[in-house]
C-alpha cells in the first residue's frame, strides 16, 4: 500500500513538473472552448451579399422589398455599373437585375391569371450576374434564388405548396452550439487522456526502461498498473470539473446536475476505455518517435468522424457505418444525453453496451501486447 | 554458504547462446567480477542471476534459495544497479530514493545514501540534470536503498571519466569493507584487478579462465611485458628469438614480448635494431595484466 500511495504521488509529481503534459490535457481543451464558444457564439446565420440593380424604378419597388425580407441575402442596391464592380472585388456574391418594364408586366400577368381569359406563357426574365469561379457559393447562391423565385411565383400565383420544408438543426429546442459542444470537448479531452497523456508516456517510460528499473524491485507489477491508472481517471476527473466550470462561467452552459452520478458513471466507464486503449497503443509502438505516429491517426479519425463537433446527420451515408463503431462518438453522445438537455443518436444502453465492448476487447489485446522490456 | 551457485547456466538468443554452460559461485563477502568484452554473456549471466531473465537452462541458487521459486523474496534481499537506469527524469534525487524505499519492507533513510555516494550537494537535483558520474553514483544508491547484502553491479563505470570511476571504486571498496558481496560485471581490466577478490574471465559465452587477478596473471605469465610499436613489422621469429624471451605477439603496429629476463631482452632489442633488423617507438616494461591474460588466452584484446 505504501509503494502503492508512493508510486501515486510520484505519477502526479512527474505530470506536475511536465510543462506540455499539463498544457495538452487542460489548457488545450479549454482552448477549445473558447474557440467554438466565440465562433458560435454569435449569429449562427449563414448570409450572403447581394447586389440588386432595380431598372425597372417604382413599378417594381414591392419586388425589391420582397427580397429585402429574405433571411439569408443582404441586399444592397445600386446601379449596374457600381454592382457588377462589387461582385468583380468579391464584395457581392451576385447581382441581381430586375429588367425593365418587369413591374407592368407582372401587373399584366396578375390580370389574366384573376381574369379568365387565356394565359400568356410568355415568362418574365430576371438577370443574375455570378463570379463561375466561386462555384461554392454561386451553386448556393443560384439554388436558393431557385427556391426564392419558386415562392414568389406560388404568391403571385396565389397557389399553395402542398409540401412545405421547414429547415430543422438538432439543437431544435433552443439548444446553442456551445451547449452541443461542451460534452464533446470533454469527450475528445477523455480519448487524448488515453492517447496522449498513458500511451506516449507509457512508451517512453518502457523505452528509457524506468519500468525495467522498478521491475528489478520487489514491486509488484500490479501495484505500478494500478498506481498509473488511478493517476489517469483522477486527472479525467480534475479535466471534467475545469471544461465544466469553464463552460458555465463562461459561455453559461447549463449542467443537468440532477444527473450528476450518471455523468460520473460515463465519465469513468469513457475515461477507463480510453485508458485502456491507451495501454493497447503503447504495447503496439515499438518506439517513442512510432507511438506519436500511431496516437495521431486515431486522434484525428475519431475527432472528425465520431459527430461530437457537427452532427452525424450532414456526413456522407457511405461514412455513417465508421461513425457507428467509433468509441468516442458514444462517449460524446452518452455525455451529451446526460451533461445537457440535447436529444440523443443513440440509446443509452446502446452507448454503455459499445463502450464496454471496446473496453474489453482493448484490455484482452492490451494484456496481450505490453511489454515491461524495451522494444526499440 | 556461498552466496551465489550458478551450474551450467544456458541462455540461447535466436538460436545463438548467449551463455553457453558456464558454472562457478561467489563466496560471501567477496567482490567477484566477470571481465570480458560487449557481447561475451556478462549482463545475460547477472540479469539470469538476478532473476530478470529465464535461463534455459542449469541451476542458481541466490543467497541458499532457489530463485525460480523465490523471486520476490531474493529481491528483497538483493541490490541491483543494471547497465541503464531509467529513472523518472523529473524528480530529484532525494525524491527518488525515497520512491525506492517504499518497494522494500526495510529501506535505508535517504539521507545517508545520499551522504554515502557524496551527492549532498544534488540532494534536489532533477535526474535528468545529473551529470554521467552523479546519475551513475545516484544508481549505485538506488541498488543499495534496501541495505542489501548481495548487490549487483553491471558495468558500473562505463563511460565515466577517470575521477567519477575512481569515486565509485571507493564505494565498491566501501561495500567490501562492511562485509557486503559484490558481484560486478567490467571490461575495464584494471577495474577486476584493482576492485576483485576473484575474476571470472568470460569470452563468448564461457568462462575462459577464474581466479584472483594474481594468480590469473601469475598463472600464465612468470613475465614481464615489454611493448613497442614496431614500424617495419618484424618477422614473429626474429621476436621470439630475442634473449629471455618467452611469447611475442602482435596487434597491429603494438608489439608485446613476455620476458623471464627484462635486462637480456632489451639488451638483444636494442642490438636487433642496431642490426638494422627492427625499429621500435615508444618503447615500455610493464607487468603483465589481465588484459594480457586475456590475450594469452583468446587472441585479442577485451575492448577490440
Amino acid at each position: 500500500m505504501r509503494s502503492f500511495v508512493e508510486l501515486y504521488i510520484a505519477t502526479v509529481r512527474e505530470f506536475r513538473r511536465d510543462i506540455s503534459a499539463l498544457f495538452w490535457t487542460f489548457a488545450f481543451p479549454v482552448f477549445f472552448i473558447f474557440i467554438f464558444g466565440i465562433i458560435f457564439s454569435g449569429d449562427d446565420e449563414i448570409s450572403f451579399d447581394i447586389g440588386l440593380v432595380n431598372e425597372d424604378g417604382d413599378a417594381s419597388a414591392q419586388l425589391v422589398e420582397g427580397f429585402k425580407q429574405i433571411e439569408v441575402f443582404d441586399i444592397t442596391t445600386g446601379d449596374l455599373d457600381d454592382e457588377l464592380k462589387a461582385l468583380e472585388d468579391g464584395d457581392r456574391s451576385a447581382v441581381i437585375v430586375i429588367p425593365e418594364g418587369t413591374g407592368a408586366r407582372l401587373g399584366e400577368y396578375f390580370t389574366q391569371l384573376t381574369g379568365t381569359s387565356e394565359q400568356d406563357d410568355q415568362q418574365i426574365p430576371l438577370k443574375v450576374y455570378y463570379d463561375p469561379a466561386d462555384q461554392t457559393t454561386s451553386q448556393v447562391v443560384l439554388n436558393l434564388m431557385d427556391k426564392v423565385l419558386a415562392g414568389m411565383n406560388e404568391n403571385i400565383t396565389g397557389m399553395m405548396p402542398a409540401l412545405v420544408m421547414e429547415s430543422q438543426t438538432v439543437s431544435a429546442d433552443n439548444l446553442r452550439s456551445i451547449d452541443y459542444l461542451l460534452p464533446g470537448v470533454l469527450a475528445m479531452s477523455l480519448m487524448q487522456l488515453g492517447l496522449f497523456a498513458t500511451a506516449a508516456p507509457l512508451v517512453s517510460l518502457r523505452e528509457k526502461e524506468v519500468l525495467r528499473r522498478m521491475g528489478a524491485t520487489p514491486l509488484s507489477r500490479t501495484t505500478l498498473l494500478a498506481s498509473q491508472v488511478a493517476f489517469r481517471l483522477t486527472t479525467a476527473f480534475i479535466q471534467a470539473a475545469v471544461i465544466i466550470v469553464v463552460g458555465a462561467v463562461a459561455f453559461d452552459v447549463q449542467i443537468k446536475t440532477g444527473n450528476a452520478l450518471s455523468i460520473i458513471g460515463v465519465i469513468l466507464l469513457g475515461a477507463t476505455m480510453f485508458i485502456t486503449f491507451g495501454y493497447l497503443l503503447s504495447g503496439l509502438a515499438k518506439t517513442e518517435e512510432a507511438v506519436q505516429g500511431i496516437i495521431s491517426l486515431p486522434n484525428f479519425i475519431f475527432m472528425f468522424l465520431s459527430g461530437i463537433f457537427f452532427p452525424v446527420e450532414i456526413m456522407p451515408g457511405w461514412i455513417r457505418p465508421l461513425v457507428d463503431v467509433i468509441p468516442l462518438t458514444y462517449v460524446g453522445d452518452a455525455l451529451r444525453q446526460t451533461m445537457i438537455d440535447a436529444g440523443s443518436y443513440f440509446s443509452m444502453t446502446r452507448s454503455i453496451v459499445i463502450i464496454t465492448a471496446w473496453l474489453v476487447v482493448c484490455g484482452v489485446l492490451a494484456v496481450r501486447f505490453f511489454h515491461w522490456e524495451p522494444q526499440g | 554458504m556461498p552466496a551465489i551457485e550458478v551450474t551450467d547456466l544456458r541462455k540461447v538468443y535466436n538460436n545463438v547462446p548467449a551463455v553457453d554452460g558456464i558454472s562457478f559461485d561467489v563466496q560471501e563477502g567477496e567482490v567477484f567480477g566477470l571481465l570480458g568484452p560487449n557481447g561475451a554473456g556478462k549482463t545475460t549471466t547477472v540479469e539470469c542471476i538476478e532473476g530478470l531473465r529465464e535461463p534455459d537452462g542449469g541451476s542458481i541458487t541466490v543467497l541458499g534459495h532457489d530463485h525460480l521459486n523465490n523471486g520476490n523474496g531474493i529481491k528483497q534481499q538483493i541490490g541491483i544497479q543494471l547497465q541503464t537506469t531509467g529513472l523518472y527524469p523529473l524528480h530529484t534525487v532525494y525524491e527518488l530514493l525515497k520512491l525506492f524505499g517504499s518497494f522494500y519492507r526495510r529501506a535505508l533513510p535517504p539521507e545517508d545514501l545520499i551522504k554515502l555516494v557524496s551527492l549532498e550537494e544534488k540532494r534536489n537535483t532533477r535526474s535528468k540534470n545529473l551529470s554521467g558520474g552523479q546519475r551513475q553514483r545516484l544508481s549505485l544508491a538506488l541498488a543499495l536503498v534496501n541495505d542489501p547484502t548481495l548487490i549487483f553491479l553491471d558495468e558500473p563505470t562505463t563511460g565515466l571519466d577517470p575521477q567519477s570511476r575512481r569515486q565509485i571504486w571507493n564505494i565498491i571498496t566501501e561495500l567490501q569493507n562492511q562485509g557486503k558481496t559484490v558481484m560486478l560485471t567490467t571490461h575495464y581490466m584494471e577495474e577486476a584487478q584493482s576492485l576483485c577478490d576473484r575474476v571470472a574471465v568470460m569470452d563468448a559465452g564461457k568462462i575462459i579462465a577464474l581466479d584472483s587477478p594474481h594468480d590469473l596473471i601469475e598463472q600464465h605469465f612468470e613475465t614481464t611485458a615489454i611493448e613497442f610499436e614496431d614500424r617495419n613489422s618484424a618477422p614473429m621469429d626474429v621476436l621470439e628469438g630475442l634473449p629471455g624471451v618467452q611469447r611475442a605477439s602482435r596487434d597491429g603496429g603494438l608489439v608485446t614480448l613476455y620476458s623471464l629476463d627484462t635486462p637480456s631482452s632489451i639488451e638483444g632489442l636494442l642490438d636487433a635494431a642496431r642490426a638494422d633488423k627492427l625499429h621500435f617507438d615508444d618503447l615500455r616494461v610493464r607487468n603483465a595484466t589481465l588484459e594480457d591474460v586475456f590475450l594469452k588466452l583468446t587472441g585479442r584484446r577485451i575492448r577490440d
